[in-house]
């Protein structure tokens, strides 16, 4: 896929290649999650293009083929919703409305990949925060994207919730899936990233082997020559103006 | 008790008094989740407006029955009050609860000289504002069944569809789901439940309805599913219950229903509280 960004962010352009793990690193108000938002169309672009799976963003785009993983923040209401239930809304899309035939066991199976099976008919609110993050993955997973994007999965999160969203992540990997994870730091998942990006003050000031590869140098907070000029003021977010994934 | 079976006034009032008591917990299920349990207020508020103005057009027609719109004009003014709520909801306006206080106060006052114009007494504006079961036609039970069923195979139908978009709006779009139209769905649901539940609980007790029973049911369910199942069966029993007890005692069954929801809660409240006591 490919983005090319503006006002949160500067001219950030990138593509991400069919089966392409990407880690999208940076600082706290980097960008990255505007980034992410706006690829996905939720928040609106002033410029740029956005192409997902080769069709620019809109109603056409194969949503079904796409699985997002939101921080958590987003996740609960007024009423307690069970594991199960939340993981079943990631079947629907938007020639789906009603869940297919076979969704309570696709759900219970997408929370077994994340070792969480038993904790189906549990109110996601009685959940520890890996739980609960772990439930939100599987959401994603149950309808077995071809690109997996994730918001900090792992921010905040337990060790054995940890693992079991590597393990989850190899699966996808050898599967063929393209997966971009916005991330603090590659930490205990930088065995699986192919390649990073890493962002700051919505410039991209980094694009290739992940970070890890260099030491702590190609993180923002060290000395670092920017490839872009930036076009508006520092730390005023602007959206991507271009981002494409090859189907 | 045969005798109140064999009423045939009896007979419709716990026909519609059934049809509200399923009806309103299932939007008051999505109102709870999105955290607007006080919507139904505010609508059941704008609705006054619009039974008056369709007392107001009936008086101008001639009706013969000048109440005969009022319906209409309840169901015409709550739509697109909820509609309206809807669109600075999901705008996120920054003075959206003072806009909607504006709208919900403007119903209720509008309503009420609306309704002096049009030459309704004290008593015409109470019927509606504390429910009148007791003058239900069958063409109301008509009207009420077939509101309700539309509420109910919308509410229940789409349930999988309307809980994605309560629960995580932003993920439904990312879903591509028609977050708009099925927001709009609830909004409309909420509007008709609100005309249908007038006759029986009354605009400003309506939205009780609509949430007491949710909150007692979210005591016990563990999922968004069970919740609404069960919320339905308490508005049905309370509402059937109420009606019922109004036959043997002279009460207000609007009043009495709410009342016996409101002390069903106390009591399924202090039962969980024992009940984890106990299991410590």
């Amino acid at each position: 896929m490919s983005f090319g960004g503006n006002a949160v962010l500067h001219d950030v352009s990138l593509t991400l290649d069919r089966g392409e793990t990407l880690a999208i690193l940076g600082p706290n108000g980097s960008g990255k999650s505007t980034l992410v938002r706006a690829v996905l169309g939720v928040l609106p672009s002033s410029a740029g293009s956005v192409q997902l799976f080769g069709t620019p963003l809109g109603r056409k785009v194969p949503w079904a083929r796409i699985g997002y993983v939101p921080q958590r923040v987003s996740a609960g209401g007024g009423v307690s919703a069970s594991a199960r239930e939340v993981v079943t809304s990631g079947l629907l899309n938007s020639r789906r409305i009603f869940p297919p035939r076979d969704a309570r066991a696709r759900a219970v199976a997408a929370l077994d990949t994340m070792g969480i099976a038993d904790r189906a008919e549990d109110p996601v609110d009685n959940l520890s925060g890996g739980q609960q993050q772990r439930v939100l993955i599987a959401r994603a997973l149950v309808r077995e994207p071809d690109l997996l994007i994730l918001d900090e999965p792992v921010a905040g999160v337990d060790a054995a919730s940890q693992a079991a969203f590597a393990d989850a992540l190899r699966v996808m990997k050898d599967a063929g899936a393209s997966v971009a994870i916005v991330m603090h730091e590659t930490g205990s998942l930088a065995s699986l990233i192919d390649r990073a990006i890493v962002l700051d003050q919505g410039c991209k000031v980094h694009d290739g082997e992940p970070p890890f590869a260099h030491g702590a140098h190609a993180l923002p907070g060290h000395d670092h020559v920017h490839p872009h000029d930036a076009d508006g003021e520092p730390g005023v977010e602007s959206l991507p103006r271009d981002f494409r994934v090859k189907s | 008790m045969i005798d109140m079976l064999m009423d045939p006034f009896m007979q419709r009032a716990l026909i519609v008094a059934g049809v509200v008591g399923l009806t309103g917990p299932v939007i008051g299920t999505y109102l709870v989740q999105r955290r607007m349990s006080l919507l139904g207020d505010g609508i059941g508020h704008v609705a006054l407006a619009g039974v008056a103005a369709g007392w107001l057009a009936g008086s101008a027609a001639n009706l013969a029955d000048r109440s005969a719109w009022a319906v209409p004009g309840a169901i015409v003014f709550a739509t697109i009050g909820a509609l309206t709520i809807e669109n600075i909801r999901s705008r996120g306006k920054v003075a959206a609860d003072v806009i909607m206080a504006i709208l919900f106060y403007g119903g209720i006052a509008g309503g009420v000289l609306l309704m002096g114009l049009a030459g309704g007494t004290g008593a015409n504006l109470l019927g509606y504002l504390f429910g009148s079961i007791s003058t239900v036609s069958s063409a109301d039970v008509t009207v009420t069944v077939a509101l309700g069923l539309a509420v109910l195979i919308v509410g229940l139908g789409l349930r999988p569809a309307l809980f994605s978009v309560s629960h995580d709006n932003e993920f439904a779009r990312t879903s591509g789901i028609p977050v708009h139209l099925l927001n709009v769905a609830v909004a409309i649901g909420a509007a008709l439940t609100i005309t249908v539940a007038m006759r029986v609980v009354g605009l400003l007790l309506v939205s009780g309805l609509m949430i007491v029973p949710v909150a007692i049911a979210q005591l016990f369910a563990k999922s968004f599913a069970s919740t609404m199942n069960i919320a339905m069966g308490i508005g049905a029993l309370v509402c059937l219950t109420g009606l019922s007890l109004t036959y043997f005692y002279d009460m207000q069954p609007g009043a009495l229903i709410i009342v016996l929801a409101i002390g069903l809660y106390a009591f399924a409240g202090l039962v969980r509280t024992l009940g984890t006591l106990v299991t410590r």
